[in-house]
């Protein structure tokens, strides 16, 4: 901890970009006819962080800082073999962008804060869409044991 | 980050104090405006320990539900469970031993009634949390507080998964 609200937003940009691109690679790798319920999953979830990306970018802008870019590609695990296989790649980015939040909660204020608030709570949310099951501190990972 | 110091003590003394000694954020400005029935004169620790108390409170009154619902009926006691394990969490996070007594609402006689308001008694409590997460003075404590908030959120969308009834409150 102890980050400013610049290193927070960075580290939340930092996560959506990862978010973004790798969901890109899962929707393309689910079939929308076979897996109707996963793949609109997955797209809700592409434009939900490409949003929550923008947002970042923006914020960042105007602390007078140029954002970081996304990288060209990032690693995805290329064991995406099944659906099970896509939804816990999904499941892992949601828990992961929740604890990146949840810090950004911590560093932020008013508005800010408010809307990493949300932030978090959607992505907990979205942790159930792929099979994650409800925690009692979703993004807070020094109580995954409670 | 230990967790430790979230869960000793007495209630007045760990909260809003054990999560300001955790210290660590760097808040880029003084801090959340004052709730208008707050007076600003608060100092940021008894502006949390306020914060603290009122959820606590909320979380107790919850649970309190729960636990009477349960206790009348027994077919949901068991998938109630998972609901009041979350709450003694939360409150023992908060540094909360023994948990405010609190007026418990009349339950309803029917089962799907009670499970109903029970829905819209945990929407306002995860909505409580949030707004608390967002005027805390304290960055971690807010941190844990909007942590606890989405908690009641994964839960409620468990239990509700077609409506949930924070949205229908």
């Amino acid at each position: 901890m102890g980050e400013t609200t610049l290193e927070a937003l960075r580290s939340a940009l930092a996560a959506e970009h990862v978010a973004v691109y790798t969901y890109g690679v899962l929707g393309a790798r689910t079939s929308r006819s076979a897996e109707p319920t996963l793949a609109t999953s997955l797209g809700a979830a592409y434009v939900a962080h490409r949003g929550r990306r923008d947002v970042l970018v923006r914020s960042i802008r105007d602390l007078g800082v140029e954002p970081d870019a996304a990288a060209p590609a990032y690693d995805v695990t290329r064991n995406l073999g099944t659906p099970a296989r896509v939804a816990a790649v999904a499941l892992d980015l949601e828990r992961g962008t929740a604890a990146t939040y949840a810090d950004l909660v911590a560093a932020t204020v008013d508005l800010q804060r408010r809307w990493a608030i949300e932030a978090l709570n959607d992505a907990a949310a979205r942790e159930l869409q792929f099979g994650g099951r409800p925690g009692n501190f979703p993004g807070l990972t020094e109580f995954a044991d409670r | 980050m230990p967790s430790a110091p979230l869960a000793r003590a007495s209630r007045r003394t760990t909260v809003g104090f054990g999560l300001l000694a955790l210290g660590g954020c760097t808040l880029d400005s003084p801090g959340s405006p004052a709730p208008t029935d707050q007076p600003s004169v608060l100092s940021d620790e008894d502006y949390d320990q306020r914060l603290v108390d009122e959820a606590a409170a909320g979380i107790a009154g919850v649970l309190a539900t729960i636990e009477k619902i349960a206790a009348r009926f027994d077919l949901v006691a068991g998938s109630l469970a998972p609901l009041v394990a979350l709450h003694q969490a939360h409150l023992s996070a908060l540094g909360v031993i023994t948990p405010p007594s609190v007026s418990v609402p009349s339950v309803s006689h029917d089962a799907a009634t009670a499970l109903v308001r029970l829905g819209t008694g945990e929407g306002k409590l995860q909505k409580q949390l949030a707004a608390a997460a967002g005027n805390a003075r304290s960055g971690q404590l807010a941190r844990v507080l909007a942590g606890m908030s989405a908690g009641v959120q994964q839960h409620l969308l468990a239990l509700f998964p077609m409506k949930p009834p924070s949205e229908a409150a």
